[in-house]
């Protein structure tokens, strides 16, 4: 009993002890947050452009703008955050530690999902301003919480194997979207009806669909990472 | 009953070309591996021929040799 | 690895077995049932349609055990397997797809549209594209390997996905030939499945899935081949 209960405890300090060092490195240096934004907000200006909105056209696609946006910078993240930690070989002194090694699975997730979160929701501001519509909708946080979970996790996964690629930077958004397709499709339909004031029967299973969808990444992830890290 | 005729032909053609497409390109596959295997067999022959020659005299520019060989597969 | 007698003997005869199969079908499709009334012959496309769609099932299914075997065991077998039936797999759901487009122009009216099915089929191919990418951009021989199992398990959720969602959305145009299904017949250009239809769509099933298992076996045999003329290479050049 005493035995499984620091099991216990010492898997999600190593969770938390992963995410740490990642937020941590990421107050001191920045870098990472600020590129990702800094491309959100281009990426956003160029939808406009682009796109050339009207009031109408804005409410219609103002979910499609968001999420691709999310996917796109969170995508930039994923690939900088992998290829930092293959290269300094920093998780290498983790993973002799006696512990599952989906702990280090889901700390590195952990501190992916909140950069991703804050992108997120600095993107909600600056869509807010810019297309003049609020997006402050609580279901929409949920929403936005939810596909974040689905994106990081897969994401982190495949970002872990395509780090190790000749083509690293081409390869992981060829292997990424067409798995997190069904994350991107749900929240796109999910947020889009949600934002247009539609009933619950049209965002309601959209919803579930995205929050099956987490369940089901979550679980495959924990017993695939282990093969991922072998050496 | 609405003539669809020319749809239901071309859908054929194009699925049947198609599986007709992976069929040729796993022929195709194997018969290059074939030539392959047919180039090896030779040069192994060539080997086993020249061999005792290349005891008797000591170390005919090794390194040349390797590289050509290394070209021809 | 070289092939034994025995064993070419056998795929050449599951070889001849496929061929007459792929011939009987065909010829079955187009003449065992009569023309649809609502939608005339194109409905014929169905029964390739139908077929190639259940061979590349079978082969993807056929992948992901492959490779949750390869995990387990690491015997390079199961990779060449896993490899080889994700390539015919995909050529089929090629087939697949066409056909569906060439049904739906009549039909529908457009080549494409962005019905749940549709995108989902879409999505299911791309992924195995980009597990073919995956091989090709590894070059560590044993990470390949390993990360290609990986990614043909998380792969085959889009299959999965291709197969429910036609039974849980309820703005799916497509028809359900069998199952329980949440829209109205008429929208979606389902039909009246006779007993000679059906009889037919089953013989397409069954042809396609041995068609698929013979290509896919031609196909490791490809694989092995080379990988024994590789070795072959090598100690030549160990030799020297």
């Amino acid at each position: 009993m005493k035995d499984n209960q620091r099991f216990v405890t010492s898997y999600w300090r190593v969770v938390l002890l992963v995410a740490r060092k990642d937020l941590r490195a990421e107050i001191r240096g920045r870098e990472l947050i600020s590129s990702m934004f800094l491309f959100a907000f281009l990426a956003v200006v160029i939808f406009s452009f682009a796109l050339e909105l009207d009031r109408e056209a804005r409410e219609n696609s103002v979910a499609g703008v968001l999420w691709v946006t999310i996917i796109f910078s969170g995508m930039l993240g994923l690939a900088r955050s992998m290829a930092v930690e293959k290269d300094k070989g920093s998780l290498d002194a983790l993973l002799i530690a006696p512990v599952h090694r989906s702990a280090l699975f889901y700390g590195k997730a952990l501190a992916n999902l909140l950069f991703t979160l804050v992108i997120a929701l600095l993107l909600m501001v600056l869509l807010t301003v810019l297309f003049n519509i609020s997006l402050f909708v609580w279901q929409v946080l949920v929403v936005l919480v939810l596909g974040c979970i689905g994106f990081t996790v897969s994401g982190t996964l495949v970002s872990s194997m395509s780090v190790y690629a000749r083509a690293r930077e081409t390869l992981l958004p060829i292997m990424l979207l067409p798995v997190i397709l069904p994350v991107l499709i749900s929240a796109v339909r999910a947020s889009g009806a949600l934002l247009a004031g539609l009933k619950a029967e049209d965002w309601l299973p959209w919803m579930q669909l995205l929050a099956l969808v987490d369940v089901v990444f979550l679980i495959i992830t924990y017993f695939l990472f282990d093969y991922v890290v072998e050496e | 009953m609405p003539d669809t005729l020319d749809y239901m032909i071309t859908g054929y053609a194009l699925g049947l070309a198609l599986v007709a497409l992976i069929i040729f390109s796993i022929w195709w596959r194997y018969r290059s591996l074939k030539a392959d295997e047919a180039a090896l067999a030779r040069l192994e022959q060539d080997i086993r021929e020249s061999a005792p020659v290349k005891t008797a005299q000591p170390k005919p520019e090794p390194a040349s040799e390797k590289a050509d060989v290394a070209e021809a597969l | 690895m070289e092939y034994t007698e025995n064993r070419n003997f056998w795929l050449r005869v599951m070889t001849y077995v496929s061929a007459f199969l792929l011939v009987a079908a065909t010829i079955m499709s187009f003449t065992y049932p009569g023309a649809e009334r609502s939608m005339g012959e194109v409905q014929r496309l169905f029964y390739i349609h139908l077929g190639s769609f259940f061979g590349s099932f079978l082969t993807f299914s056929v992948a992901v055990v492959a490779g949750i075997y390869y995990l387990r065991t690491r015997d390079n077998k199961w990779d060449r397997l896993e490899a080889s039936s994700v390539e015919i797999g995909l050529g089929l759901s090629a087939v697949t797809i066409v056909t569906g487009a060439i049904w739906a122009r009549p039909t529908w009216g457009t080549y494409w549209t962005w019905d749940p099915r549709l995108t989902t089929i879409a999505i299911m191919w791309l992924t195995y594209a980009a597990y073919l990418f995956l091989r090709s951009a590894i070059e560590d021989p044993e990470r390949k390997r390993r990360f290609a199992a990986v990614y043909a398990i998380i792969a085959f959720s889009s299959v999965i996905l291709t197969i429910v969602i036609i039974r849980v959305r309820p703005d799916v145009i497509h028809p359900t030939v069998a199952g329980p299904s949440t829209t109205s017949a008429d929208v979606r250009g389902e039909f009246n499945v006779t007993p000679r239809i059906r009889d037919t769509v089953f013989f397409n099933i069954f042809t396609y899935c041995v068609l698929s298992a013979v290509l896919t076996w031609h196909r490791i045999r490809i694989e092995n081949k080379s990988d024994f003329i590789q070795e072959r290479k090598l100690s030549i050049l160990g030799n020297m």
